[in-house]
C-alpha cells in the first residue's frame, strides 16, 4: 500500500471522531469542516510518526480541541461581545428544539433522544456549551477547562453548571423531585 | 441520597457520552485529500522546517550557526573600536560595553526630554499619531501584499 493510500485509510477511519470533536464545539458545520481539513494537514505533516501510533486518535482529538477553541477565540472575539451579552440574557425556552410529534420526551426512542440532545448542545450559547463538551466529552477537569479557556474556575463551574440546567430545560428532563 | 446538581451531572453525562459520533460529510475525504496533494507539491521553501528534505535541514544548521557567529563577531568588533576611540578610552574592562549602552541611552533621554521641551506636547502628540498611522499603513500594504501573493500562488498551484 502506498503512503496516499495509507494516508486515505487513515482519514477515513478518524474523519467522523475529528468532524465530532469539532462540530460538537463550532456548532457550525462550514467551521468544523475547516477545522478538520486543518487536522488531517497538520497530521499528513508527521504521518510518518502517526501511522501507526496507538496514540494516534487522541494526538487528532486533542488537535482538533485547540484548533477549534483558537478559532473560537480567533475569529468570535472580535464580533461576540454583544452577542454573548445577549445570548447569555436569552432564556432557555427561545433555545428549544424540535420534538416530534406527540412526544413524550421520557418515551422517545433512545436515537431520537440522542438527535435531540446533539439539537440542543448545538442551540446553547458558546459559552455554556464549550466548557460543558469539554467536561462530558473530553474528559477535562474543571481546572483544565479553567487555563484553556482564559478564564476563572468558578466562571467554568458557573457556566457548566447553567449549561446542564439549559439542556434540562430544553429536554425536558426529570431530575428528582427537589429541582431548584 | 445524591443532591439535585449530582443527579443531574450524573444523567447528562451518562447522555452525553452516549452520543455517537457524527457523520462527516462525504465530500470531506476528497476535499481534505486535494488540500493534502497541493500541500504536498508545495516547494520544500514554503514548507515549515521539520518539512524540508533531510540534506537541508542538516546544511541549514551550520549556515545558522556561520550566521550567528558572524553577528556576535560583528557586535564585539563594532563595541572594541567605540571602546578604544580617544573619548572612550578610560572605559576599560567587564563592564565597559554596559557603560557605553548607559551613557548613549542616558544622551539619548536628555535630548528626547530637551525635544519634548522645546517642540510642546502638541507637536510630538501629532508626530505620535503620524507615526502610528504610518505603521498601520504599512501593516496594511503588507497585509494586502501577502494576500495578493498568496492568492496568486493558490491559483498557480490549482
Amino acid at each position: 500500500m502506498t503512503d496516499a493510500q495509507q494516508f486515505e485509510v487513515f482519514l477515513r477511519n478518524y474523519q467522523n471522531m475529528v468532524f465530532s470533536t469539532a462540530m460538537r464545539l463550532l456548532a457550525n458545520q462550514t467551521e468544523a469542516e475547516d477545522i478538520t481539513q486543518e487536522v488531517f494537514l497538520r497530521a499528513y505533516e508527521r504521518f510518518a510518526d502517526l501511522c501507526d501510533s496507538p496514540t494516534a486518535g487522541g494526538w487528532l482529538k486533542t488537535v482538533a480541541t485547540n484548533l477549534s477553541l483558537n478559532h473560537l477565540s480567533r475569529y468570535r472575539a472580535r464580533w461576540s461581545f454583544f452577542s454573548e451579552l445577549f445570548s447569555s440574557n436569552q432564556p432557555d425556552e427561545e433555545l428549544e428544539v424540535q420534538f416530534p410529534a406527540q412526544a413524550d420526551p421520557d418515551a422517545l426512542l433512545a436515537a431520537d433522544r440522542r438527535e435531540l440532545l446533539d439539537q440542543a448542545l448545538r442551540k446553547l450559547p458558546p459559552s455554556r456549551r464549550v466548557p460543558l463538551v469539554l467536561y462530558h466529552l473530553e474528559g477535562l477537569r474543571y481546572e483544565e477547562i479553567a487555563e484553556k479557556l482564559g478564564v476563572s474556575l468558578g466562571k467554568v463551574k458557573t457556566d457548566i453548571f447553567r449549561g446542564r440546567e439549559a439542556l434540562r430545560r430544553i429536554l425536558r428532563l426529570q431530575i428528582g423531585d427537589d429541582e431548584p | 441520597m445524591k443532591d439535585y446538581e449530582q443527579q443531574l451531572e450524573e444523567h447528562l453525562d451518562r447522555e452525553l457520552k452516549d452520543l455517537p459520533e457524527l457523520q462527516a460529510p462525504p465530500a470531506l475525504v476528497a476535499r481534505i485529500l486535494s488540500a493534502v496533494s497541493r500541500r504536498a507539491a508545495r516547494p520544500w521553501y514554503r514548507r515549515s522546517w521539520q518539512a524540508w528534505p533531510v540534506s537541508l535541514r542538516a546544511a541549514s544548521l551550520p549556515i545558522l550557526l556561520a550566521m550567528f557567529g558572524v553577528l556576535c563577531w560583528t557586535v564585539s568588533a563594532f563595541a572594541h573600536t567605540v571602546a578604544t576611540a580617544p573619548a572612550t578610552q578610560k572605559i576599560t574592562g567587564e563592564l565597559a560595553g554596559l557603560r557605553l549602552i548607559w551613557r548613549t541611552l542616558s544622551v539619548l533621554g536628555d535630548a528626547a526630554i530637551l525635544t519634548f521641551r522645546h517642540l510642546g506636547p502638541a507637536v510630538l502628540a501629532a508626530v505620535f499619531i503620524a507615526l502610528l498611522l504610518t505603521y498601520a499603513a504599512c501593516v496594511a500594504l503588507g497585509t494586502l501584499s501577502l494576500r495578493l501573493a498568496m492568492a496568486r500562488a493558490d491559483r498557480t498551484q490549482l
